[in-house]
């Protein structure tokens, strides 16, 4: 073998010299650690991930679903049918055992409505009424009705069979098939030969439903799942074109894509932290360069070619890189089969923890390593203004990070966070931005260092001699300085990264919830809380009432309105909303608050008595009309009392107050007009009163000062006396007959109301229409983003509550109500189970805390937070000790110097002071340019938080934060090292001045 | 046949000061078998020419054709190829020849593994080699563990194992004593004689100069003369002739004379004032401060390096107002007597007056306040800050023993115009020639008027001119202004020039030295 004199020699050297192979092998093996636990946690997470989403999903959207249809008059077999069960059990594990659902044809060919036979097998379905049924004997058989008719203990005859139905039953939510096959009424049956008589020429559906089991998808496999599923489904279909198949293919496809982008991203984060170890390596060469130019001389010498002196030295550094590879790969393995074991993950997940990929980095990592030692290792060539491989990579990081800043929008945070690109460009950025900055820095210090000496030739001897020291080593010093900038740089942006990323988990979760907690629930076709009176079994808290509601606006040269969410909250709410940022709107929300109460509406009326029973009024009307008294609680609900009917004669109309609606106030009279139109033309009203306990009437208004609403505002509403009515004064009311008909108490509502408008809305006024009213805003503010407003970030209005309420239910009242209550206190325990209970109606609750607890608990960000952590501990203690190794290198090679000092009668205090400056020098050096490298790099973090999050659009935007005490900390540990290392110069043992001038 | 064949060879060296040439025109041919010995002072370019046969420099312009390779034109492999079969490079410094991780045996034997004849028969030369310079007992031993001549044998050894064409030495005796001087030669040559090699040898010394067929003189980038005693000299191509010193001393020649020529003669005549005699006086305030009460004594000395005992009970005098050249072989404490004397390390047993008070090494602080006060130290080894100015690194010297700033830049005014080098005083250290940094070191260590002088091989590495003038003034300086100077050094000028030698181990006996060294 050619090179085994080399190699043997290496072994020697290596042996002989331990320390520096030692540090090699460590950096490497910490390097490829990283990225091995990186690309570890990576497939960690996809498969919690992906178990975590594939479980939160709906069971409609993780069903393979295959429905096949049987026409007896078409086919002679129900050959579909096997075709379909083969197919899904073909998935195997992958899915649950299928349930089968078949539906014939109505018993009654001719009536497509009529009642049908379904049967059920592979799941139950719950007893709603009624017994469960006893299946059938003979010519008789117990069914459950699926429909309301037939009801139960109704029968009927199939044949020559009668079905008894005993009772009801639903389909569960899974299993149920379409509605174009289960339509009408339908009994459910027990499948077996007597429905097989009963149906036999008749034609039927099956649908065959299978829920993929998340526990069985593994992440690593999912591109390979989804693969697989379509092309069952697709050969399935292909087998049986009448047949119709689903799967949850896209899911598959779109938790596989966000997964792989996240573990993608994570590994160049990884890779990233790898390559300050590799510049820790680098760093470590330069340190050694005297020692490899003097090895190299001897060997040259010795007859030692170019090419030979070369081999060696990379067989030098090859052997501890490549064993710190194959330590960091064998560790992987062991790792991720620990890890597999202990989650339970498949088979494959020991791959997808070590893909080729990962491996390839490693490789990387130790060639890395090794090029960085051997080139880093030999004395740089003197000559000036020389562009060498390190400025031109310098010059190239430069060039990409401005085209990227410039010309593509490359770190633009919303741009990025809407790409696919599994890694961008940005996330090299950073480590671009280190190479050029440290290649400045490295050729701008040497300069500096000469300004600084010669500014101190007047200076104490110490100084003086600290800074020739620099002067006269200036590649060490400039080194040593760069790679503390560079390290403590990194470690800032670590910190300032995982920071950014935790406080905006926060800021999404308080933007998202608005307050602590808010429920909304829904009321038949609409949103409402009302009443809000419910809530006081929940909290002492009284519940801010909120109207989120969607509004048509007019865009100027667009002939579709544009949809606008509208926000109603109380304007002195607004300035206590949770996720609000200053950065919003130029207007502090209070100031907001503020300007839309002016002006401001409330709907008022004359309030009921806590015990009146009834009210009662007369009143007449032209033409046969429907009187009806709307009340609004505390609770923010209208109620309506239907009073009765009235025509030309006076009639006395008296209703009973429900209990729920005592001590509410009274909100209008709504006239209905006759059967061919709900608007009246108008009525004559006494007063109304109500009846208090013990029989007593009291008068509760006089209407007098009532008013009768209309859009085009021509109803009248005048006092009027009755000479011959039963009541001598009263009201007459002209109604305008279009739309509805009332009279409510009078208050002022606002031409326009104020509003707070987003970016797509424009200032001044503005016409929308909110639930069939055109109403009229003012926007006086103007906000980037609103709290809670997240699907149309941009277009939305902010209205205060009670304005809105009362604008909205002015001309009809009980047009809206409450659709949001917000709390600011803590939620109560078990809230969710509460609001699932009575009174409430399955209330939908967001909270600030659930919501930044799921943030917090996401796999993927927990593990990048850890790595970012992991990340500056580790680019600290190298800077600290890359620190600690110069100090060494200069007191080794000044040992001379300072001994040729010492024998001229220098003290060797004034020469470890000098050390000690020197350090301290190039420790604030180091650390101003970490402490600049770090703030500038956190404004980059807004737009690596976007690419390494869940790559979705941040709302609010992600705002990079820089934490002060890292770099208080850093500072201190900086000092510390500065202070241990010069304390170990000045009190290690030391060879005598004697031996040292000798250089021995 | 022609092994080296140079003509108008310049190289021209890139530094960030500046450019250097090294090599101006020089033109040289060495035949085979033939032993050339190159002398000349210190940067006139003999290692250049030597890194240029090596292949290591490139001549920036003319023909230098080393066994039939054009250096200029060859190839990277070409001269790698050169280096490893052809040629032997036997260094000044043998540290930088001998890798510390391994034995003497694998040392030597190391080229033939390079080449990969490594064999029974390779194992045979390497012992063979081995015993031929004596070092057969330490063929296991590390260089660490080896003397300077030992190693300086391995290195020879090492070198020729391979039976090269051409052997390139530079100063290989330049570290040694003479004895190990002449062992080391005497192996150098015969080697090369058995392998049919020619010999380039880069040399100060006379001694080896004598034993080779031919000797060649280079001053300035050139080849100036040929011949020992009475060198012819050269008159190059482009008509420069070069006039030695002594030359010109003897016939009073400075900076302008007048040429007059006549067939076969060209007479040149002085045309100059008489030279300044104020430059060379030590400064007046140096001649007031004479005075006689810096004898140094040593009593009862015992001092030992780990298990080697140095000095036994060693006792001596140094009068003062004298140069004392301690001289001794290799190894025999030379430098540690020297250390001693300067509180650099502390004594095993013994005490060491100066001026009738102990010097007491061991409390660092009272000894580093007695060298500011009392010591001129000029170390073999001393370096100079490259990036300060000649006076700027005098000025240091001031600075580090206390004085003002304006002091001190008065101060290295008057000492480097007592070294000669007034003229140079802004010049960068690093572009100095190295007799010129030693004497700018000189004048760095006596700055603070020093009654006590003590210089570690102060010629060590200069030519004989320039090492003269190191001696001169370092006579002066004991003669003038009465400091007591004391050179360790095995350089025969010195032990000329000194007033009074003593002589450790070997040399001879003036005093109670014992010395354990061969």
């Amino acid at each position: 073998m050619r090179d085994a004199p080399l190699l043997r020699l290496a072994l020697r050297r290596l042996r002989s010299h331990p320390v520096e192979p030692l540090l090699l092998c460590a950096a490497v093996l910490g390097g490829c650690a990283l990225v091995s636990a990186v690309s570890l946690i990576g497939a960690v997470g996809r498969e919690q991930a992906t178990h975590a989403t594939l479980s939160a999903l709906p069971d409609a959207r993780r069903d393979v679903r295959a429905q096949v249809r049987y026409e007896p008059a078409i086919s002679s077999d129900a050959g579909g049918e096997a075709v379909a069960a083969a197919a899904i059990d073909r998935l195997g594990e992958l899915v649950q055992r299928p349930a089968r659902v078949r539906v014939w044809g109505p018993l009654a060919p001719e009536d497509e409505l009529g009642t049908r036979l379904v049967s059920l097998t592979g799941a139950r379905a719950p007893l709603l009424a009624g017994r469960a049924p006893a299946g059938c004997a003979r010519r008789r058989c117990e069914v459950l009705s699926l429909s309301p008719r037939p009801a139960p203990g109704q029968s009927f005859k199939v044949g020559a069979t009668k079905l008894q139905v005993v009772g009801r039953t639903r389909l569960p939510e899974g299993v149920r098939p379409s509605a174009t096959v289960l339509h009408g009424r339908a009994v459910l049956v027990s499948d077996g030969p007597a429905v097989a008589r009963m149906v036999s020429q008749s034609r039927r559906f099956s649908v065959f439903t299978a829920p993929l089991r998340p526990g069985r998808v593994e992440g690593a496999q999912l591109g390979a799942i989804a693969d697989r599923l379509e092309r069952h489904l697709r050969r399935l279909h292909q087998e049986d074109l009448t047949s119709i198949v689903s799967g949850p293919v896209a899911e598959l496809r779109q938790i596989d894509r966000r997964t792989s982008i996240a573990q993608r991203r994570l590994l160049v984060i990884g890779i990233e932290g790898a390559a300050l170890l590799i510049a820790f390596v680098a760093f470590l060469a330069t340190t050694r360069r005297g020692e490899v130019a003097l090895g190299n001389a001897q060997l040259a010498y010795l007859g030692a070619s170019a090419p030979q002196r070369l081999r060696l030295r990379v067989l030098e550094t090859a052997l501890p890189t490549g064993l710190a590879v194959a330590v960091a790969l064998a560790g992987a393995v062991v790792l991720a089969e620990a890890v597999r074991t202990a989650e339970g993950f498949g088979a494959s997940f020991v791959a997808s923890a070590l893909p080729l990929s990962t491996i390839a980095v490693l490789c990387g990592l130790a060639l890395a390593g090794t090029f960085v030692a051997v080139g880093w290792g030999r004395a740089p060539r003197a000559a000036r203004g020389r562009v060498g491989p390190l400025e031109a990579g310098a010059l190239v990081a430069l060039a990409v990070i401005l085209w990227q800043a410039s010309t593509t929008g490359g770190l633009d945070p919303a741009v990025l966070a809407r790409r696919d690109a599994g890694v961008p460009v940005v996330l090299f950025v950073p480590v671009l931005a280190v190479v050029a900055g440290g290649v400045l820095l490295l050729r701008l210090l040497p300069l500096g260092f000469r300004a600084l000496e010669r500014l101190a030739r007047h200076g104490p001897l110490s100084f003086r001699l600290a800074l020739l020291g620099v002067v006269r080593r200036p590649a060490l010093a400039a080194g040593a300085t760069t790679f503390l900038a560079v390290a403590l740089g990194s470690a800032l942006f670590s910190l300032n990264y995982r920071t950014t990323l935790v406080d905006q988990g926060q800021a999404e979760a308080a933007f998202r919830a608005g307050a602590a907690w808010r429920t909304s629930e829904r009321a038949g076709s609409a949103t409402s809380v009302a009443p809000l009176t419910r809530y006081r079994s929940l909290t002492r808290e009284p519940p801010t009432p909120v109207i989120r509601t969607a509004a048509k606006m007019d865009v100027v040269d667009d002939p579709i309105d544009a949809d606008v969410e509208v926000l109603g909250i109380p304007h002195d709410r607004i300035g206590a909303l949770s996720g609000w940022r200053p950065s919003f709107s130029r207007t502090t929300p209070a100031r907001i608050g503020r300007a839309l109460a002016k002006p401001r509406a409330r709907f008022r009326g004359p309030r009921l008595a806590a015990g009146a029973t009834a009210i009662r009024m007369w009143a007449r009307a032209p033409f046969q009309s429907a009187v009806t008294v709307r009340l609004l609680t505390d609770g923010q609900q209208f109620g309506a009392l239907p009073a009765g009917g009235i025509g030309p004669a006076w009639r006395h109309l008296q209703v009973a107050i429900p209990r729920g609606l005592r001590d509410a106030t009274l909100a209008s009279i709504v006239v209905g007009g006759s059967s061919t139109s709900s608007a009246a033309t108008g009525a004559d009203f006494g007063s109304v009163q109500q009846r208090l306990a013990g029989g007593r009437w009291v008068t509760v208004s006089d209407l007098g000062d009532w008013e009768a609403p209309d859009p085009w505002g021509e109803s009248v509403l005048v006092p009027a006396g009755f000479r011959h009515g039963p009541v001598a004064r009263g009201i007459r009311v002209t109604f305008v007959p279009i739309g509805v008909s009332l009279i409510r108490p009078s208050f002022d509502l606002p031409r326009a109301l104020p509003a707070l408008g987003g970016p797509d809305i424009p200032r001044g006024r503005v016409d929308v229409k909110i639930a069939g009213v055109e109403v009229a805003l003012d926007v006086v503010a103007r906000s980037r983003l609103l709290p809670t407003v997240t699907e149309q970030p941009r277009r939305f209005v902010l209205v205060d509550y009670d304005t809105l309420f009362a604008y909205l239910n002015g001309t009809q009242p009980g047009l809206i109500e409450p659709s949001e209550a917000w709390f600011s206190s803590r939620p109560p325990p078990g809230l969710g189970a509460r609001l699932r209970r009575a009174p409430f109606r399955s209330a939908a609750v967001v909270r600030q805390d659930e919501v930044e607890r799921t943030a917090r608990n996401d796999r993927l960000a927990l593990d990048a937070q850890a790595l970012l952590l992991a990340l500056a501990v580790v680019a600290a203690l190298l800077g600290v000790g890359g620190l600690l190794i110069a100090a060494g290198a200069m007191v080794r090679d000044e040992a001379q110097e300072q001994a040729e000092y010492e024998a001229m009668g220098v003290d060797r205090n004034a020469v470890v002071l000098a050390l000690r400056l020197r350090l301290a020098i190039m420790a604030a050096l180091g650390v101003a340019g970490a402490v600049a490298g770090g703030v500038a790099g956190a404004a980059m973090t807004a737009s690596l938080v976007a690419v390494s999050g869940a790559a979705r659009v941040p709302l609010p935007p992600i705002e990079a934060r820089v934490t002060l005490w890292s770099c208080a900390l850093l500072l201190a540990a900086v000092a510390g090292a500065v202070a241990l290392a010069t304390a170990r110069a000045a009190r290690g043992p030391r060879p005598s001045i004697a031996t040292r001038l000798r250089g021995t | 046949m022609t092994v080296v064949a140079g003509r108008d060879v310049y190289v021209i060296h890139r530094a960030p000061s500046g450019d250097v040439a090294a090599l101006r025109g020089l033109s040289l041919t060495v035949e085979a078998r033939e032993t050339v010995a190159v002398l000349g002072p210190s940067g006139a370019g003999k290692s250049s020419l030597l890194a240029a046969c090596a292949g290591r420099t490139r001549p920036s312009t003319g023909d230098l054709d080393v066994l039939g390779v054009s250096i200029a034109a060859a190839g990277p492999r070409a001269l790698d190829a050169l280096r490893r079969e052809q040629l032997a490079l036997v260094p000044q410094n043998f540290n930088r020849a001998l890798p510390r991780d391994l034995t003497v045996e694998e040392i030597v034997g190391l080229p033939l593994r390079l080449l990969g004849r490594w064999g029974a028969a390779a194992r045979e030369t390497v012992a063979a080699l081995l015993r031929r310079s004596g070092l057969t007992t330490r063929a296991e031993a590390r260089p660490r563990e080896l003397s300077g001549g030992e190693q300086q044998r391995v290195a020879v050894c090492a070198a020729l194992i391979k039976g090269p064409k051409l052997v390139l030495a530079d100063e290989p005796t330049g570290q040694l004593d003479a004895v190990h001087s002449k062992l080391v030669i005497d192996l150098l040559l015969e080697l090369s004689g058995e392998a049919g090699a020619s010999v380039l040898v880069v040399t100060h010394d006379p001694a080896i100069a004598a034993r080779t067929a031919r000797t060649v003189h280079v001053r300035d980038g050139r080849v100036s003369g040929e011949g020992a005693v009475e060198p012819v000299l050269v008159v190059d191509r482009q008509g420069w002739l070069r006039i030695p010193r002594s030359v010109r001393d003897a016939a009073g020649l400075h900076q302008h004379v007048r040429a007059s020529a006549r067939r076969g003669a060209v007479v040149l005549t002085a045309d100059d004032e008489p030279a300044p005699v104020a430059a060379t006086r030590p400064p007046a305030a140096e001649r007031r401060r004479q005075v006689a009460s810096t004898a140094v004594g040593v009593e009862q000395l015992d001092k030992s390096h780990g298990t080697q005992r140095i000095f036994q009970a060693l006792t001596h005098e140094f009068a003062p107002g004298r140069l004392h050249v301690v001289a001794g072989p290799s190894g025999c404490g030379k430098t540690t007597l020297l250390d001693l004397i300067a509180a650099l390390d502390v004594p095993d047993r013994g005490v060491i007056r100066v001026a009738g008070e102990a010097i007491d090494a061991g409390d660092a602080l009272a000894a580093a306040a007695w060298r500011r006060r009392t010591l001129g130290h000029l170390s073999q080894h001393a370096s100079l800050a490259g990036t300060l100015t000649a006076r700027e690194n005098v000025e240091l010297g001031g600075a580090a023993r206390g004085m003002a700033p304006a002091e001190a830049r008065d101060a290295a005014e008057r000492w480097l115009e007592w070294v000669g080098l007034a003229a140079l005083g802004d010049r960068p250290a690093e572009l100095l020639s190295g007799g010129e940094q030693r004497r700018v070191a000189l004048a760095r260590a006596v700055i603070g008027e020093p009654s006590l002088i003590v210089a570690d091989e102060p010629t060590a590495h200069l030519d004989r001119a320039n090492g003269a003038t190191v001696l001169h003034l370092l006579k002066r300086a004991a003669a003038e202004h009465g400091a007591t100077v004391i050179v360790s050094s095995h350089d025969p000028d010195a032990l000329e020039a000194a007033d009074e030698v003593f002589p450790l181990g070997s040399v001879g006996s003036k005093g109670a030295a014992t010395c354990s060294a061969p």
